[in-house]
């Protein structure tokens, strides 16, 4: 670089072309990636957490009544359901936008192991579900301690 | 009061899509100060007969984290979220990243930017932005010279 600015003045600097190069590369590609958009999302997206023997499932629902949600879970497996009100009106209006999912919802997931139902907790705050799952007694690893012959 | 005219009321400055969470930008070489990440919420825009109403997911957001500004003809939402990974867990499987929210749209003159109100529930923003009672564009009477 130092060579280079010795001379002074705009001088064609083949790093910083390959840069722009590489940015123009990057912009068209993530302009082709959300054209692509299709790609259906989910919803509502969730996260899962996990320790020894809790596991934490947070979901980003937004604007839907904790009393009509549903949490069922099954062994290894749980399943969110519910519904999201438009929150808008849709008579007698004209959309500029309409980027926001509505409608039925259920999502299924498998858990890394086995919970136990009668411990599972769920809250709802600031359009986040948390889903907190406990594994059985019965089912905890257990430590087993070598005694010397 | 003509309806084209209208439908130009609110333009977008970050296009959000309808697949994963976007990412907000920031200009060509600038950068945010906080390391975090900002998303563009997912909003709807709906035009009634006397207001232009704006629904914003932002999932994570309460009242004490909302801020909503009006400077010149741009309207500002914005949004923090509280809460990392949980004390003691570790992420096993993302679909969602969490961050901040935030965008930005252009309003023109045929909001009554003083009557603007805003509430939050469940991370659901809702901004009710009322027409101004007069239309702004006036017809002028042009005489033959």
């Amino acid at each position: 670089m130092n060579l280079l600015n010795r001379f002074g003045g705009r001088i064609w600097d083949p790093w910083r072309e390959m840069g722009h190069l590489q940015h123009e590369m990057s912009r068209l590609l993530a302009d082709a990636r959300s054209h692509a958009g299709t790609v259906a999302r989910e919803f509502p997206p969730v996260n899962l957490y996990a320790r020894e023997d809790d596991l934490l499932l947070t979901l980003e629902m937004s604007g839907v009544d904790p009393s009509q949600v549903d949490v069922t879970v099954t062994g290894d497996a749980v399943t969110v359901s519910s519904e999201r009100p438009a929150d808008v009106p849709t008579e007698g209006a004209s959309f500029h936008r309409r980027e926001r999912p509505s409608g039925q919802f259920r999502r299924s997931l498998k858990l890394p192991f086995e919970v136990d139902p009668s411990r599972t907790e769920a809250a709802y705050e600031k359009g986040i579900l948390r889903v907190k799952m406990t594994r059985p007694e019965t089912q905890k690893p257990r430590k087993i301690s070598v005694k010397p012959v | 009061m003509n309806a084209n005219s209208r439908n130009q009321c609110c333009d977008v400055r970050n296009e959000a899509k309808n697949a994963d969470k976007q990412e907000s930008t920031t200009p060509e070489g600038t950068e945010r100060t906080k390391a975090r990440k900002v998303y563009v919420p997912l909003v709807d825009i709906v035009e009634t007969g006397e207001a232009l109403l704006l629904v914003a997911d932002m999932p994570g957001v309460d009242e004490n984290g909302i801020d909503v500004t009006v400077e010149k003809n741009v309207l500002t939402v914005k949004g923090v979220v509280s809460g990392e990974t949980p004390e003691g867990y570790k992420l096993s499987y993302e679909e969602y990243g969490i961050g901040d929210y935030e965008r930005s749209f252009t309003l023109t003159n045929e909001i009554d930017r003083n009557g603007i109100t805003a509430t939050i529930k469940d991370g659901i923003l809702k901004l009710s932005l009322p027409l101004a009672k007069e239309a702004t564009s006036r017809k002028i009477a042009v005489a033959a010279g």
